[in-house]
């Protein structure tokens, strides 16, 4: 048996912080889909397993839906799909629109009975509702046996100390102890597995197939499971499905040429329109260096998909910079003085050190 | 700016035009005597620099020569940086302006009328005053080049001078570039910001309006999906307690069919039972029925024996009543006879009786009868005595009192009238030697009178008395004027009143009507006593009636003495009468108490036989009455015809009936007993609920369909994904305008920043004005005199004195010294105002108290400055300006120039 296991699709997911480049966020999911479905086809897998979370909520938008039904409905496969906590099986859920009717190979499974699939016995657990303390795997201890390798596929959180996620719990050892071959999960978006007593991998999550957030590890991924009999350990392997790079550059000023440095690492990352930088910078700006910052500042905010460039935490150095002391004597210099004093306090004025990079460039534009 | 030449015509004093050519000189002392026109050709020459030239008020009139309609007119040449200009203009009638702008060797005109007048205040740096003349503070530079008269003193500069003179010394302090960095600031900022905050123009305020509308149409999703969260929420409730309620209605269908049989069970049961309560009821009641009647049949005829053994007792206890009643009777009959006896009438007694009442009564007559012919007597007298009074008082003829008082006063007002006449009478008395004949006109006696020889007469009148005498001489006397008419007339009256009053007296004679009337007046209180004794003698009765009770008594004793022969003659002894007959009734009352008492006792006993008798009677017919009326009981109740044996057989089988009755029912409730009590209670109640359970149901059927509906409703629409648009528009625009929001931020900092230290380098300006006015001020006195400290505004505020601590203010200098220091801080300034243009500076009769050592060391001053300055000095002492070297000096006298 070979399957793909995936989940947490989250379509239709909003990026509020991504401001009017959220779209393009939102469409890369979709983009992502058809990669799982590309990646189906070349696999060969004799079906799919969408652990959960299709949707990122039941309100998206029905067009939305059945462009995820039609993209589904390409597979060379079945494709079994359970709704999750996001996307759960209430009324007016995108479960009953009318466009999966019309993939004939997806098969939606809203109830928590056993399925017949290619060489098993799959047990879904759907989630009717967002919040439950109910583990939604427990009816399988009592359901019949089925035939051929059991499959699980439940959305929810592995019991785990001190996680505070504890929504529709499973145990640790679910799989093991419902007599599973192997457990899909959904709702975790990193990728992550439970190996058993024997070292066995039975249950894991497949992350989800489009990294959805700055910080995000081990997502962007769809497993290839392959089981070779009933009782036979998993073998699982990850394919990389994401299309959209998140960044996040911290990095801590110290030297002089470092800014530069960091400032051409930024204009040196590939595929600007498919990433997305979040940069931070702690440390010391040099007097040399406030174009510099000002070009970091510019290239990270304008070149990317999403770009934020934080560097009200660097902090000037204490020289004044050559073109401050270059400025005749008066009250002119006194002014340049005053507005890089107050952006180097102990509590640095943003619109100090924001005045002083704006005197620069009048100054300048009054010397030409 | 340099002034050249001035040319005036009807301005004030200035009737013909006058020209004063100061040509360039580096200094023009223009000299002459108080009221020459000095100070009014400056006037004028700063009217025609500074002021409106349509300027208007009653302060504008005054420059109009006195007592004249001529139109003030004023033309200046001047220089200003390095061109030479000329304005004329021409004030009140038909006001005109005009600047000309020299070319080669002639002035063309390059404005006139407002226009000219606004180039002029830009030359001067001046606002210009909004109506009527300009105050000095309104003429720009030249308040503080020039010093009219009494105004050397500088208060302090305001408007666009002082700031010119701040921004000429901040440039300077700037350089070029960094004035023009500050002009890029100033623009940008002022694009960017108004006073208000942010201009409108500014791309924040679109930003913040769509911002807000994002906002809004987020918050609308977020209800919609709120919304749909509270339905879901709603249908998952309703229809878990859809599910409960379900499960609860097939649980109490179970338990509801188990207390329905056990209700019904315990009805029937219950009926039966009804049943056999009834028939144990009937069964008890026959049973009873019998029973009762077996019982009274018993008793009756127990109580008819007992009646029957009775009776012959009370039979012969009756006869023995009525024997003794008999007898009683007889006794009481008996007493009673003997109390009539001694109860009849006694004659003797009564006649004692009638004797003693009678001599009571004689004798009170025989008292009462003398009393009454005592009195008749005094009563009499006292009549008879009355109407002798009467008599006499009728004879008397005597007025009542009444009648004598208005007699009284009548008399009086005649006496009084007379008095009054007497007073106003003329009398005449001639006494005749010879016969004399008088014809008397007027008086008394009237007509004519004869009078012999040796006789008199008297005339007399009232008022006038008027004779004449024949052959002699007529007469007329007069006395004084009166009332003599109304006394006469009052006289009249008075008499013929007393005459109507006494007349029914037949005299006039008032004192014989006095004496009357005091007679009458003794008789008639004489008369009062009689009456008052009279009066009480009678007491009210009339005299008839007191007679006519003495004649009965008089009647009643001689018809006891009739009776009574002896009493006539021997009154009786009435209290001895009275008391035999008390002795005589005492005795006779003692003997008749007695027989009552006996006949009272035997009446009781008759009484007590009678009743003892009564009662025997009605016993005997009591048991003759109770024993029939057993009898007719007994015979009815045994009218059924039934025997005893037949009743007691009926009693018997009676009880049976109770008996099986009460067995039946024990057994209905041992069998009820094992059934619940509320059966049928609790499977009514369990329908009930069963009912609820169901209704319910539909309704959390009817709620969840209902909520889920509302869900499938607001989830068609897609409501996540229109959140999630209008919260990243939101989020861009929220970007957007904090980045603006920080640009504009920035802008306003550096801008503030830079003003702020402009402001400090400004306000550090005063400080090198004020050392070179100490410098000057040093030059003046010839040592170091005082330091003196400028305000904001340039004026000099105070001094410091060199040799002493603290501040002092100018008010405390000498006059001398005092215009010394104004002066050399407008040196000062005009220092800095000549540093880049030179300018005249005007100084119109300010060093009237300074020494002339001091004024010679102002002099070189004055002469070290000719190469940046020029000097216009107006003064009545040119002799003190004689040591200016290069001076031209112009003469003015009555308003021309010499």
């Amino acid at each position: 048996m070979r399957f793909l296991h995936t989940a947490d699709w989250q379509i239709g997911m909003r990026a509020a912080f991504l401001g009017e480049r959220a779209h393009q966020a939102r469409a890369e999911r979709l983009s992502a889909a058809r990669r799982v479905v590309e990646i189906a086809h070349r696999e060969h897998v004799d079906f799919m397993l969408l652990a959960g979370d299709t949707f990122e909520d039941n309100g998206v938008k029905r067009v939305t839906v059945r462009e995820t039904a039609r993209i589904l409905g390409e597979a060379p496969c079945p494709v079994y799909v359970i709704p999750g906590n996001h996307d759960p099986g209430t009324a007016g859920s995108v479960w009953e629109d009318a466009s999966w009717g019309e993939a004939g190979n997806v098969r939606l499974l809203l109830e928590p009975r056993p399925v017949e699939i290619p060489g098993g016995t799959l047990f879904p657990c759907p989630l009717r509702e967002r919040w439950s303390n109910a583990d939604p795997a427990e009816w399988i201890a009592s359901a019949p046996c089925g035939g051929g390798i059991r499959i699980g596929m439940a959305h929810g959180t592995v019991e785990s100390a001190g996680l505070q996620d504890r929504t529709h719990p499973i145990p640790r050892d679910a799989a093991e102890r419902l007599g599973l071959d192997y457990l899909a999960l959904g709702h975790f978006h990193s990728y992550a597995t439970y190996p058993g007593e024997g070292g066995a991998v039975r249950m894991a999550y497949s992350g989800t197939h489009e990294t959805t957030r700055f910080g995000e590890r081990d997502s962007g991924n769809v497993l290839i499971v392959e089981i070779a009999a009933p009782g036979a350990p998993p073998a699982i392997t990850a394919r990389p499905t994401g299309g959209l790079c998140w960044l996040q550059l911290r990095p801590a000023i110290a030297q002089p040429g470092e800014l530069r440095a960091l400032l051409e690492q930024v204009e040196a990352i590939p595929e600007p329109e498919k990433t997305l930088v979040e940069c931070s910078a702690t440390g010391t700006l040099f007097a040399s260096e406030y174009e510099i910052a000002a070009r970091l500042q510019e290239s990270v905010e304008g070149r990317f998909l999403y770009g934020c460039c934080d560097l009200a935490q660097l902090r000037p150095e204490d020289v004044p910079p050559d073109w401050v002391e270059r400025l005749p004597e008066g009250y002119v210099r006194d002014a340049a003085r005053q507005l890089l004093a107050e952006s180097r306090s102990e509590t640095p004025d943003v619109a100090a050190a924001a005045a002083l990079r704006e005197f620069a460039r009048i100054w300048e534009e009054a010397g030409r | 700016m340099i002034l050249h030449r001035i040319t005036v015509e009807n301005f004030k004093g200035y009737r013909t035009a006058v020209t004063v050519d100061l040509d360039n000189a580096p200094a023009a002392i223009i000299q002459g005597n108080n009221g020459s026109g000095k100070s009014t050709l400056l006037e004028s020459a700063l009217r025609a620099l500074a002021d409106r030239h349509d300027a208007g008020g009653k302060e504008a009139a005054r420059i109009r020569p006195r007592g004249t309609s001529l139109a003030p007119r004023v033309s200046v040449v001047f220089e200003h940086r390095g061109q030479a200009y000329r304005i004329t203009k021409q004030f009140l009638d038909s006001p005109s302006a005009r600047l000309e702008k020299c070319s080669g060797n002639r002035f063309e005109e390059i404005a006139q009328g407002k226009a000219a007048d606004q180039q002029m205040r830009d030359m001067l740096r001046s606002d210009g005053a909004v109506r009527g003349l300009a105050a000095p503070e309104e003429t720009g530079i030249l308040q503080a080049l020039c010093c009219p008269q009494g105004g050397l003193e500088l208060p302090g500069l305001t408007g666009r001078l002082l700031e010119d003179i701040r921004a000429m010394l901040g440039a300077q302090l700037a350089g070029p570039r960094g004035a023009g960095f500050e002009d890029a600031v100033t623009k940008k900022y002022n694009k960017a910001w108004s006073a208000r905050g942010p201009r409108r123009s500014e791309r924040i305020h679109q930003l913040g309006a769509d911002l807000a509308r994002a906002k809004e149409e987020a918050e609308r999703c977020r209800a919609g999906l709120k919304q749909v969260a509270e339905y879901e929420q709603t249908a998952a409730g309703e229809r878990s307690r859809h599910a409960g309620l379900l499960a609860d209605l097939r649980s109490i269908d179970t338990e509801l069919a188990r207390a329905g049989q056990d209700a019904e069970r315990v009805s029937t049961l219950r009926g039966q039972r009804r049943a056999a309560e009834l028939r144990g009821k009937l069964a008890e009641a026959e049973y009873g029925k019998i029973a009762n009647l077996m019982a009274r049949i018993a008793g009756a005829i127990e109580t008819r024996r007992k009646l029957l053994e009775a009776r012959p007792g009370i039979e012969k206890a009756a006869e023995d009543a009525k024997g003794a009643l008999c007898a009683a009777e007889t006794a009481a009959a008996a007493a009673k006879t003997g109390f009539e006896a001694v109860s009849a009438p006694d004659p003797e007694f009564n006649a004692l009786c009638r004797m003693a009442d009678e001599a009571g009564e004689f004798n009170s007559a025989t008292e009462q009868l003398a009393g009454l012919r005592k009195k008749l007597g005094r009563i009499d007298e006292l009549q008879q005595g009355r109407d002798g009074i009467d008599r006499d008082i009728a004879a008397l003829n005597a007025p009542v009192p009444d009648t004598w008082k208005r007699i009284q006063a009548a008399e009086g007002k005649r006496k009084e009238a007379r008095v009054h006449l007497d007073a106003l009478a003329l009398r005449v008395a001639v006494q005749a030697e010879t016969g004399l004949e008088f014809e008397v006109e007027i008086g008394e006696p009237a007509g004519r009178v004869v009078v012999g020889a040796g006789s008199g007469i008297e005339l007399s009148g009232q008022g006038e008395v008027r004779f004449r005498m024949p052959g002699i001489a007529g007469f007329r006397i007069s006395g004084p004027a009166g009332d003599a008419a109304v006394w006469r007339e009052r006289l009249a009256s008075a008499g013929e009143q007393v005459a109507r009053l006494t007349a029914a007296f037949g005299t006039g004679d008032l004192d014989e009507l006095g004496r009357r009337f005091e007679a009458r007046i003794a008789l008639e209180s004489k008369r009062s006593g009689f009456e008052a004794e009279l009066n009480a003698l009678l007491a009210g009765n009339d005299p008839a009636n007191l007679l006519r009770r003495a004649e009965e008594l008089g009647e009643r004793l001689r018809k006891l003495c009739i009776e009574f022969p002896g009493w006539e003659t021997n009154p009786p002894d009435a209290n001895a009468l009275k008391a035999a007959r008390e002795a005589r009734r005492a005795e006779r009352e003692a003997v008749a108490g007695r027989a009552r008492e006996d006949w009272q006792h035997a009446e009781k006993r008759r009484g007590a036989a009678e009743i003892a008798f009564t009662k025997t009677a009605a016993a005997l017919d009591r048991n003759r009455q109770e024993a029939g009326t057993a009898e007719a009981e007994l015979a009815a109740l045994t009218a059924d015809g039934k025997s005893p044996e037949e009743r007691e057989q009926e009693r018997i089988r009676r009880r049976r009936e109770c008996e099986s009755a009460e067995a039946e029912l024990a057994e209905i409730e041992r069998e009820l007993a094992l059934l619940p009590a509320d059966a049928v209670e609790r499977a009514a109640a369990l329908r009930d609920r069963c009912a609820r359970l169901q209704d319910e149901a539909g309704r959390a059927e009817h709620a969840f369909a209902a909520a889920e509906a509302g869900a499938r409703a607001l989830l068609e629409h897609g409501p996540y994904e229109v959140l999630s648009d209008a919260e990243e528009r939101a989020s861009e625009l929220e970007r957007l305008c904090v980045a603006e929001q920080f640009r504009l931020d920035a802008v306003r900092k550096l801008y503030e920043t830079l003003q702020a230290a402009k402001e400090r380098a400004l306000a550090g300006l005063a400080e090198p004005v004020a050392k070179a006015a100490t410098a000057i001020l040093s030059r003046i006195a010839g040592r170091s005199f005082a330091e003196v400290r400028l305000g904001q505004e340039l004026g000099a505020g105070a001094v410091l004195p060199g040799d002493e601590d603290g501040k002092s203010a100018i008010d405390e200098l000498s006059g001398g010294e005092r215009e010394q220091v104004y002066l050399a801080t407008r040196l000062a300034l005009a220092d800095i105002l000549t540093r880049d243009e030179p300018h005249t500076v005007v100084l119109d009769d300010v060093l009237l108290n300074t020494d002339d050592e001091r004024l010679g060391r102002v002099l070189e001053l004055i002469e070290e400055r000719e190469d940046r300055m020029r000097f216009l000095i107006l003064t009545c002492h040119p002799e003190r300006y004689s040591s200016l070297q290069n001076a031209r000096m112009i003469t003015l006298e009555n308003f021309e120039v010499r």
